[in-house]
């Protein structure tokens, strides 16, 4: 009877080896090698484009499929409103470019791409180009998943000099340059004029310091009702950092965690007393959540990026954007960048740079921040005559020079975040923990975390 | 040593056969994988799978001492504990309830399972507008009844029963239609019979609903344990395990030290040990529950 | 006198009854009917306040962009196909399991049944990296076959078909051996005709599981063109926006054909676990 067994199993696994044969080579193989031909009428890029561009397409891929062209995919997480004028680039960059390069993108949720991204890069199954925050480099060029790019630089592929300073040092790891800028944002204080008028106040004129800040929002909350200012906590481009560094303090400075400094026991003291005490806001939101109040027009002050202004445009809400005020000790804003890497595993090096060099050309970046409102990712075209048709541009540009970034080149920054700044910040505003206190475990753990 | 005939052997083998196909599949992609989990669980390595430490049994000994696992198993065993009598009882309760034949009983049958259908995905995206304290229409209603909107999910008190109301919103019916069955499945004379003896309704639901159900309710039961052993979907979706890890569970825990920490070993060990405690409970829930079956005979 | 209070107790709880279970029916429906009605309304006016369920503009923008913002068609196929071919082979492993475990006789049965019970035990989370390593050594990432293999049976739909084996009558077999038909032919043409509801149950079961199913084909594929409706559907999900309007008509779309499976076979569906008897 054992022997039977045996036998059955063997017949079994050979069976599944068998049909795993099949799918390597055999089934696979077609469906892989069908499938551009068929479906590539479907494919993202040309969602939006009208049947002919579709035919074109196909006979051009049909000649020249025999090994010329390459093609380089592309993983990233923009599913939001810069999708489409994402997509449309990518998409002339195919049609026009002179060495047969052909650019595949996947675009998918954040929270996705992170975990697609830990299956597929150990084994090698990952793509040609990847897009993601610049915080994350840490994470993923430690352990060789990128691959250096410094002669991309040096090559003049990508020009140096015209990359932003900020962005500059954070496209770094370990001394060596492992992104190229794909697209920089600032975040500036985005102000509901209906709202100002309501509460008494002159709709054209932000605040400019803390106390401007702290005086309006008061103001809204007595005379309208409405939440006069807020930052998201948790789930969201960082916000507190913006008055961390404001009163001259930081959380990570020189490799040593200072996040229960003196100075931000103060800053936060003071911000969690007028949030949570003076209910100026909801005291602990994500970043969905807080867009969702200003647009709802519930909220009158807050910190965003230019991500929002078509969402706010189209939503029929009177608003401006204005400069973060300035902090006791400085004027300074939170920058976010995100970079584009090539994978240690991608063996299309020359397409890659050409890509590469491709969208941080002068007239690329200046359709993706006309169609995006993000300023440019070049200090050298904020004065190009076409990014006057977007007013938002040349207010997003203009801190970018002055601005930081937040939890820059860090292995972990996601579970310093997450492990330590958040609760801390949960703590004080949803459970009234005494500053310091909550400050001082906190950065316990960042030390841990950082060792 | 018992012969067989030629028959019965060859029924065997046919057996066997007939089982081969799913043994196979469940061995060569449900165990081996949980085998190689198991070598994971003793094992350090990178995002890259490179830089292989063993650990002998330190990722275990971290375990025991690491208050992140045991405030997840803290919620995850309140999630239970909370989700299970509400699916059961709300299921049994309604099921009783509509037992009867009619038109709104049925619309009422399909109704409920509704919810089962859909993506908790969906599901959870739905319920976190519709909870919101500033534009979700359910705070807007209980605004209207004088009730205070408060912002549950980002309320370290209220987050883990929302994220149990949504799951119990979802399921009940599932478990509903199952229980209605069984309940279908007892003969109506034992009513009549115990009618006669002059029992009312709640001692004919004690004495002969419950008990005629319990292999029924048993497999539900156990289901609903092991189920809510490994809630994730709405936890992930509503709340990612805050706030201040309120509601993080332990296959949240798990998913986080896998992807966010890129600590895939550690992640194993954690895997591990929630495999064993969702078995030992089921097995102890079902035992229990069976050995009540066998007393009634 | 006595006659009216029992007459009116009798009266108090159907009416009780009919207000609980209207209440009840009311909670389960109404974030349906938000979705239904917010997939029609305008984004901008769904975020408002107060929030009301049928003001603001509506429309079918929702509909109509989200056939053009993802591949929405090709998402729907990959789905159907998925879902399709992993229910029907799992439902073939399943009922043959399913049968042999209740039926027949083999050496190691209690053991191999504790095992497959097992299982359902495990969650996906711990398996998941080790599979996907097993699935791309085998070369079957990105195909079908590979989606399929790991689900192509599973723990509680043989569960289910051995207790409706369990269930049948005894002397099913003998009847079909005195007529001279092999244990193949026996399952074949006696056993499987009975079992059609809790078939068509089971399907049902396997379908939507698969069909709402998020992490493991996001998992199996790199290739976004073996992509599913729920991972396309999450396209619209971001850290900072989430498009109400837009998700809300994807999830209608989506949820339409399993509902309609259902509607459909309801009877059959409620048969089949009767059937069950879902006996230990």
């Amino acid at each position: 009877m054992k022997k039977r067994l045996l036998a059955c199993m063997l017949a079994g696994v050979m069976a599944v080896s068998a049909l795993a044969g099949c799918g390597s080579t055999g089934n696979g193989g077609q469906e892989q090698s069908a499938a551009p031909e068929a479906e590539s009428a479907e494919n993202t890029e040309e969602a939006e484009a009208p049947a002919a561009d579709n035919a074109t397409e196909d006979n051009a891929e049909a000649e020249t499929n025999n090994g010329e062209k390459t093609v380089i995919t592309f993983w990233n997480g923009f599913t939001g409103s810069d999708r489409e004028t994402l997509e449309a680039l990518v998409k002339e960059y195919n049609e026009t470019n002179d060495k047969n390069i052909e650019v595949q993108m996947d675009i998918m949720p954040w929270d996705s791409f992170y975990q697609k991204l830990a299956t597929a890069l150990p084994v090698g199954e990952g793509p040609d180009i990847l897009a993601m925050a610049t915080e994350r480099i840490g994470s993923y060029a430690d352990p060789g998943a990128l691959a250096a790019v410094d002669d991309i630089y040096s090559s003049g592929i990508v020009d140096e000099t015209v990359v932003p300073e900020t962005l500059k040092e954070n496209l770094k790891y370990d001394g060596k340059y492992y992104g190229v800028p794909m697209n920089f944002a600032t975040l500036l204080l985005y102000y509901n004029k209906t709202i100002f008028e309501e509460a008494g106040l002159d709709p054209e004129k932000a605040p400019e310091t803390w106390e401007e800040l702290e005086q309006y929002a008061q103001q809204i909350v007595e005379k309208t009702g409405k939440y006069g200012f807020d930052m998201a906590v948790k789930d969201t481009t960082p916000m507190w950092c913006i008055m961390l560094w404001g009163n001259g303090g930081d959380i990570i400075k020189d490799g040593k965690a200072v996040f229960n400094s003196p100075e931000n026991v103060e800053t936060v003291t003071r911000w969690a007393e007028n949030i949570r005490d003076k209910k100026f806001g909801p005291e602990v939101l994500t970043g969905g959540e807080i867009d969702k109040l200003f647009e709802s027009q519930k909220l009158a002050m807050y910190f965003c990026g230019p991500w929002a202004t078509n969402g706010f445009t189209n939503a029929g809400i009177d608003y401006g954007v204005a400069q973060a005020p300035k902090g006791p000790k400085e004027q300074v804003t939170q920058a976010n960048a995100v970079g584009m890497y090539m994978t240690s595993s991608s063996k299309n090096k020359e397409a890659v740079y050409d890509f590469f060099g491709w969208w941080n050309s002068k007239d690329t970046q200046v359709k993706w921040s006309l169609g995006t409102g993000f300023p440019p990712a070049r200090t050298d075209i904020a004065d190009d005559e076409r990014m006057k048709e977007n007013p938002y541009i040349a207010e997003f540009a203009k801190p970018a020079n002055e601005s930081k970034m937040y939890l820059q080149q860090l292995t972990n920054f996601a579970e310093v975040d997450t492990q330590a700044i958040v609760p801390a910040f949960e703590k004080i505003l949803l459970e009234n923990a005494d500053v310091q206190e909550a400050l001082d475990e906190a950065n316990a753990v960042i030390e841990s975390l950082i060792q | 040593m018992k012969t067989k005939s030629l028959l019965e052997k060859k029924r065997e083998r046919t057996g066997l056969l007939f089982v081969m196909p799913s043994m196979i599949i469940f061995t060569v992609f449900v165990f081996v994988p949980l085998i190689i989990s198991f070598v994971f669980s003793l094992l350090k390595f990178d995002m890259m799978f490179n830089h292989i430490e063993f650990q002998k049994l330190d990722n275990y000994k971290k375990l025991l001492g690491d208050g992140r696992f045991w405030n997840a198993l803290w919620n995850t065993v309140y999630f239970t504990l909370f989700s299970v009598p509400l699916l059961i009882g709300l299921a049994l309760i309604v099921a009783v309830m509509i037992k009867k034949k009619g038109w709104f009983s049925g619309f009422c049958k399909s109704v409920y399972f509704i919810p089962a259908i859909c993506s908790m995905t969906i599901v959870s995206i739905l319920w976190s507008f519709l909870v919101n304290p500033d534009i979700g229409v359910f705070s807007y209603w209980l605004s209207l009844l004088g009730v205070k909107p408060i912002n549950v999910l980002n309320s370290p008190k209220w987050a883990m029963p929302t994220v149990i109301l949504v799951g119990v919103w979802k399921n009940f019916g599932f478990n509903m239609v199952i229980l209605l069955a069984g309940l279908n499945g007892i003969d109506e004379s034992y009513y009549e019979a115990a009618e006669m003896d002059g029992a009312k309704g709640l001692q004919k639901f004690l004495k002969i609903t419950v008990p005629m159900l319990m292999p029924t309710l048993s497999f539900t039961i156990v289901n609903s344990i092991i189920g809510s052993f490994q809630v994730f979907d709405q936890v992930y979706v509503m709340t990612k395990g805050g706030p201040l890890f309120k509601t993080q569970t332990l296959v949240q825990l798990i998913y986080s030290t896998a992807f966010d920490s890129f600590n895939m070993g550690y992640a194993s060990t954690i895997a591990v040990a929630l495999f064993l405690i969702t078995f030992l409970v089921s097995t102890f829930t079902f035992k229990k529950m069976t050995r009540g079956e066998e007393d009634l005979g | 006198m006595k006659i009216n209070t029992e007459y009116a107790g009798k009266y108090v709880w159907k009416v009780i009854r009919i207000v609980a279970l209207g209440f009840l029916a009311f909670i389960v429906l109404y974030p349906f009917l938000w979705m239904l009605v917010t997939s029609f309304k305008a984004e901008a006016d769904i975020v408002s306040f107060p929030p009301k369920l049928f003001s603001g503009r509506f429309g079918l923008d929702s509909y109509i962009s989200i056939w053009d913002r993802i591949p929405f068609l090709k998402y729907y196929k990959n789905t159907i196909i998925f879902a399709t071919s992993v229910t029907l082979v799992s439902l073939l492993f399943d009922t043959m399991s399913g049968y042999a475990f209740a039926r027949m006789n083999f050496p190691g049965k209690n053991v191999m049944f504790l095992l497959v019970m097992g299982t359902m035990m495990i969650p996906f989370q711990v398996i998941m990296v080790p599979l996907f390593v097993e699935i791309y050594k085998f070369g079957l990432i990105n195909t079908y076959v590979g989606m399929l293999l790991p689900r192509a049976t599973n723990a509680f739909g043989i569960f289910m078909m051995r207790s409706f084996f369990v269930s049948l009558p005894k002397g099913l077999e003998e009847a079909g051996r005195i007529d001279g038909a092999g244990e193949f032919r026996i399952f074949g043409k006696i056993m499987v005709p009975l079992c059609k509801p809790a078939i068509v149950s089971l399907f049902i079961f396997h379908f939507m599981y698969q069909w709402n199913d998020l992490l493991y084909p996001l998992l199996m594929t790199t290739d976004e063109r073996r992509k599913t409706l729920p991972a396309g559907l999450a396209t619209f999900m971001g850290t900072h926006v989430v498009e109400y309007g837009v998700i809300m008509a994807g999830a209608c779309l989506s949820l339409l054909p399993i509902l309609i499976a259902y509607l459909v076979a309801q009877k059959q569906f409620v048969q089949g676990i009767a059937m069950t008897g879902m006996k230990g």
